[in-house]
């Protein structure tokens, strides 16, 4: 689906840098990846007007945000757009619906009833703030942004502040939300599964440039940010799959035209599901084995060989109409395999290795 | 006694109206340095602070010299007569003078506590920079600005210096707490003194109490 067209020529003066950034976008969500400190934030507070210095020109469909050279400012609160923050900002001095209908907009909204069920929130509407976890913070935030009827909305590392068992239970929400309301967004993210799942390009950062644009994958596994996008739990392959078959231990998807085996997991035959299969789980082998206890083997091609002197990552095509996927292994097993490119090998990993999402 | 009454009622009323009339300017002032950077910043908080490091009584004979018949707010300048010297309007403005900028500093701290993110936030979430002032910044600060204006109300109370000099000691028309303690003391009427005192500790005591109370439970939420 096509959307009006983000038109972002925005330089700013940062402490150590400058950011520049030239990029038009007319997709639905935009993934902005990158180091610490190499101007995510600021890019995202000059698109909402909160940086008064930016310069450059900004425009959104026939909206005309910036454009320094006619000295053109259009306010935040005219850019109606719903910005979440990477700490929430909620304001403590009014509860969870107070917060939810803050905004001037929200009044003629209809959307609030929508919001609380697909958000969850109708438990939390009496309560005060400080009574909130860091996920009911996230929730009411988001909330807040899309009831007041935002035309963009703008999502600073919405999974950052959470641990790992919460970031599984808000990233269906954020599905969710993309799902829902055909809304444009901006999400700032570190995480390579959020990533994947949610953006439809990505753009990476580094000192205030844009060094790469792409396909999350493609940007992920650029080396340049191999070590930011690995730094936790590795990067990690996101497969969209439908469900063909249920066994009592486990399901079996489609994948393109492979069949994959998956922990067993509650779903209708025919139901789409996303699934997770971390690099670092992935085996492979220069030919194929048998009397294997893991059940998935896939043959594959190699790609590219990329990475450092302690971790490669290997690209492979596993199907001429699916995406490549993404193994990682050491240096020192890539030498013993002899790995070259355009050798055909054979992926295998463990059912129990892979991670099932909405 | 109906004498002490009256001038108890009197000083609360000039301490009341005095700090009315402070608290618009004090806390627009206290707004200002606290969200706004400018040149003149600097100076401007150096110059609002000098009451506070001022001896009064110079800060009373500036104020003398200023609404004086040949000052720059006196009848000469401005062709007429404002008839300010020694009556209770002088007492309004010598504890104005002195009380702003100790509401102007308290203020502009509980300002300075309110996040100004919170601010941005309403910005993107429709409201104009006013509105976010009155929606946000000043419910939240709310506590602090009371107690700020408590703190101001006690300094009017208490003010004798500045006042003295422009307003007088005037048994009856512009003798307030502060100097008819002075005047019972110097003429050795120890009852009267001691009972002033008696009634300037407990409206002290309850000032401060109050503006103590009111600056705690702030400080606990933000740890919570």
């Amino acid at each position: 689906m096509s959307h009006a067209q983000l038109e972002l020529q925005i330089e700013l003066s940062l402490d150590s840098f400058q950011l520049a950034i030239d990029y038009n976008f007319d997709q639905q969500v935009l993934g902005v990846f990158g180091p610490s400190g190499s101007g995510k934030t600021s890019l995202l507070e000059s698109i909402a007007g909160l940086r008064k210095t930016a310069g450059g020109r900004i425009a959104y469909g026939t909206e005309l945000w910036l454009d320094s050279t006619c000295k053109h400012f259009t306010p935040p609160e005219h850019r109606s757009i719903g910005y979440v923050p990477q700490e929430h900002l909620l304001f403590p001095q009014l509860n969870v619906l107070q917060n939810l209908c803050f905004s001037p907009r929200s009044h003629q909204s209809k959307r609030l009833a929508e919001l609380c069920e697909l958000l969850e929130l109708q438990p939390l509407l009496k309560r005060r703030v400080n009574q909130l976890s860091g996920g009911e913070k996230q929730r009411v935030a988001l909330g807040r942004a899309l009831n007041a009827q935002p035309k963009m909305l703008l999502l600073d590392e919405p999974l950052a502040a959470l641990d790992s068992s919460l970031r599984r239970k808000i990233l269906p929400f954020l599905i969710r939300i993309k799902q829902h309301f055909s809304l444009p967004m901006l999400i700032i993210s570190h995480n390579p599964i959020e990533l994947q799942l949610l953006c439809d390009q990505v753009i990476a950062l580094r000192q205030g440039k844009i060094r790469h644009s792409g396909s999350a994958l493609q940007v992920l596994s650029a080396p340049e940010f191999h070590n930011a996008s690995t730094t936790t739990s590795g990067f990690e392959n996101i497969l969209p799959v439908e469900v063909c078959a249920q066994s009592a231990h486990s399901t079996r998807c489609q994948y393109g035209p492979l069949r994959l085996i998956i922990p067993h997991t509650a779903a209708r035959i025919g139901q789409s599901l996303r699934i997770g299969l971390p690099a670092q789980q992935l085996l492979i082998a220069t030919q194929a084995v048998s009397g294997l206890s893991a059940p998935n083997q896939i043959s594959a091609q190699i790609q590219k060989i990329e990475g450092d002197s302690s971790r490669k990552l290997v690209t492979l095509s596993v199907a001429t109409e699916l995406p490549p996927l993404v193994a990682e292994l050491t240096h020192e097993s890539c030498q013993t395999l002899q790995l070259k490119i355009d050798q055909d090998v054979y992926l295998i990993f463990k059912s129990s290795a892979l991670h099932v999402y909405a | 006694m109906g004498d002490i009454a009256s001038v108890v009622s009197s000083t609360l009323l000039w301490a009341s109206l005095s700090t009315l009339l402070v608290m618009l300017p004090a806390t627009a002032l206290a707004y200002l340095l606290a969200r706004h950077d400018f040149r003149a910043k600097q100076t401007l908080a150096s110059l609002i602070s000098l009451p506070l490091v001022l001896p009064p009584t110079a800060v009373g004979y500036l104020l003398l010299r200023t609404f004086a018949d040949n000052g720059p707010l006196g009848r000469e300048v401005l062709g007429l007569d404002l008839n300010i010297l020694f009556t209770w309007k002088a007492i309004l403005i010598a504890c104005s003078v002195m009380s702003f900028p100790l509401v102007v500093r308290t203020a502009r701290v509980s300002f300075e506590a309110v996040d100004p993110r919170l601010e941005a936030m309403a910005r993107t979430l429709g409201y104009p920079p006013w509105l976010c002032f009155l929606k946000v910044s000043l419910p939240l600060a709310a506590r602090g600005l009371v107690a700020a204006l408590i703190l101001g109300f006690t300094r009017c109370m208490g003010e004798f210096g500045a006042t003295v000099i422009l307003a007088g000691n005037i048994p009856g028309r512009t003798q307030t707490l502060a100097s008819a303690i002075y005047s019972a003391q110097q003429s050795g009427n120890e009852a009267r003194a001691n009972l002033l005192l008696i009634v300037a500790l407990s409206v002290g005591f309850i000032a401060v109490f109050t503006a103590e109370s009111l600056a705690r439970p702030q400080l606990q939420s933000k740890h919570h």
